[in-house]
């Protein structure tokens, strides 16, 4: 899955500005990975407040550690996860905040297999994800979720057996 | 794809990509550089303010009076968290010139992935306002998975970086990082003589600080940092209060006078949530 980069300017100023944001890399990153790692965190917490949160907090980390980092939309990715996960082992702590800030900006549409979703242990829905609409092989999930190919087996083939029983009618 | 009949895989990775089509929030790089920029502050901050929280945490032992209103800005869950008001419990933070309403424990039950966590909450009473406080443990990482959890604006409380949470209804809540506290606050009596020597390192009274287990140089630097707007000892109780510790903390002050960003009214607010997180800082 690629993301095209925003198109540059077309106007000198706007040129010369976006040559001066582009000379820096984090801003570059920024830019042209944002929408897809706040998706990838919707798709892992379900609240948009809170990948939004998940999301900022990952790059605040990638550009403390800009130096040091050698594949940034790498390490991006792998502390989105880790970020998101940590949100979902913590949910039982903060979900009567939680609760409280789901209001109207959520799909209002039913939908039996989303809601079953959020019922899922936190790594089986990790796995889901990252297999299903990441689109990775299985040893990247397991690289990603650092945990063994098998496992990750495990967490999808129960993780789907789980959203099979809970939307049978 | 035909939700009826196509596999599972399929109607999955559709449920996804439908949910993902959302619009991203709009977003700017210059957000994460002031995020670090802030985060690198509050970094300076807390130890300033070190072991302060523990000792609301674990000093001051107040007799509560308190009904069991259950009027917290918190939702109950089923199966989540649950709220027990305690008759006879200990209230370890007072609040000069409020009435203590309710003083409750929240227990969240252990899962496989988080151990069982008690934390304090007190709700106060003045003039038809009201004023909550909670006390989180967690430090650094806790304060910003609850910030993170709403949609949340800046403000300013104790002159400090906060994150505000309205409502909505003329109901606030914000969050503040006030500090660190030693490694033994906040939890059981089995380890009360633990407790009892960290204690003793408390950066209000360093001339006790006698503890083996801190050094002399973490005495003094705690004891160079003491946070001046934090009252001294009391000495003489109210009938009715006993005290077990040589330490209180004092919020009075610094909640009436806390200033939010305008235009924000703290006199206007029904209820305000002031969100003690407390890390635990071991030495």
């Amino acid at each position: 899955m690629t993301e095209d980069a925003i198109p540059l300017g077309t106007t000198p100023v706007a040129r010369r500005a976006d040559a001066a944001y582009a000379s820096d890399g984090f801003a570059v990153l920024y830019r042209e990975t944002f929408d897809r790692m706040w998706r990838l965190a919707f798709l892992l917490v379900g609240d948009r407040h809170v990948a939004e949160e998940v999301v900022q907090d990952a790059y605040s980390k990638v550009l403390e550690r800009w130096a040091a980092v050698d594949e940034p939309a790498a390490y991006l990715r792998i502390t989105v996860v880790n970020r998101s996960r940590d949100v979902l082992r913590r949910r039982k702590l903060v979900g009567r905040l939680t609760l409280l800030a789901r209001r109207g900006d959520v799909d209002p549409t039913p939908d039996p297999l989303w809601d079953a979703l959020s019922h899922l242990a936190p790594a089986q829905r990790t796995a889901l994800v990252l297999r299903f609409y990441e689109d990775l092989p299985v040893r990247d999930v397991a690289a990603l979720m650092k945990v063994r190919e098998g496992t990750v087996k495990s967490l999808v083939h129960r993780g789907l057996a789980r959203l099979r029983e809970e939307i049978q009618p | 794809v035909n939700t009826a009949t196509a596999p599972l895989e399929d109607q999955l990775r559709a449920t996804l990509r439908r949910h993902a089509g959302q619009t991203a929030p709009r977003a700017d790089a210059t957000d994460v550089r002031r995020r670090v920029q802030r985060r690198r502050r509050r970094r300076q901050v807390v130890p300033a303010v070190g072991a302060v929280a523990v000792i609301a945490a674990g000093i001051v032992v107040t007799s509560v009076k308190h009904d069991n209103s259950r009027t917290s800005t918190a939702a109950e869950v089923p199966g989540g968290p649950s709220f027990t008001p305690r008759a006879d419990g200990p209230a370890y933070v007072e609040l000069p010139g409020w009435q203590l309403e309710r003083y409750a424990e929240i227990r969240y039950p252990a899962d496989a992935d988080t151990p069982a966590v008690t934390e304090p909450e007190y709700q106060w009473t003045r003039g038809g306002q009201r004023m909550q406080l909670h006390v989180y443990p967690g430090g650094n990482a806790m304060y910003e998975v609850r910030v993170g959890s709403d949609a949340r604006s800046d403000a300013k409380v104790y002159g400090k970086d906060a994150s505000l949470l309205d409502y909505g209804t003329g109901r606030y809540r914000v969050d503040v990082l006030i500090g660190e506290a030693t490694s033994s606050s906040l939890r059981s009596r089995r380890r009360g003589r633990r407790r009892l020597h960290r204690r003793r390192t408390s950066p209000l009274n360093p001339s006790t600080s006698t503890s083996r287990s801190t050094s002399p140089s973490t005495s003094r630097r705690r004891a160079a940092i003491h946070p001046t707007r934090w009252s001294k000892p009391r000495r003489v109780l109210p009938r009715g209060r006993r005290q077990v510790g040589s330490e209180r903390l004092d919020v009075g002050d610094h909640v009436e006078t806390a200033s939010i960003a305008q235009p924000r009214d703290v006199a206007a607010m029904q209820v305000v949530a002031v969100v003690v997180v407390v890390g635990e800082h071991h030495e």
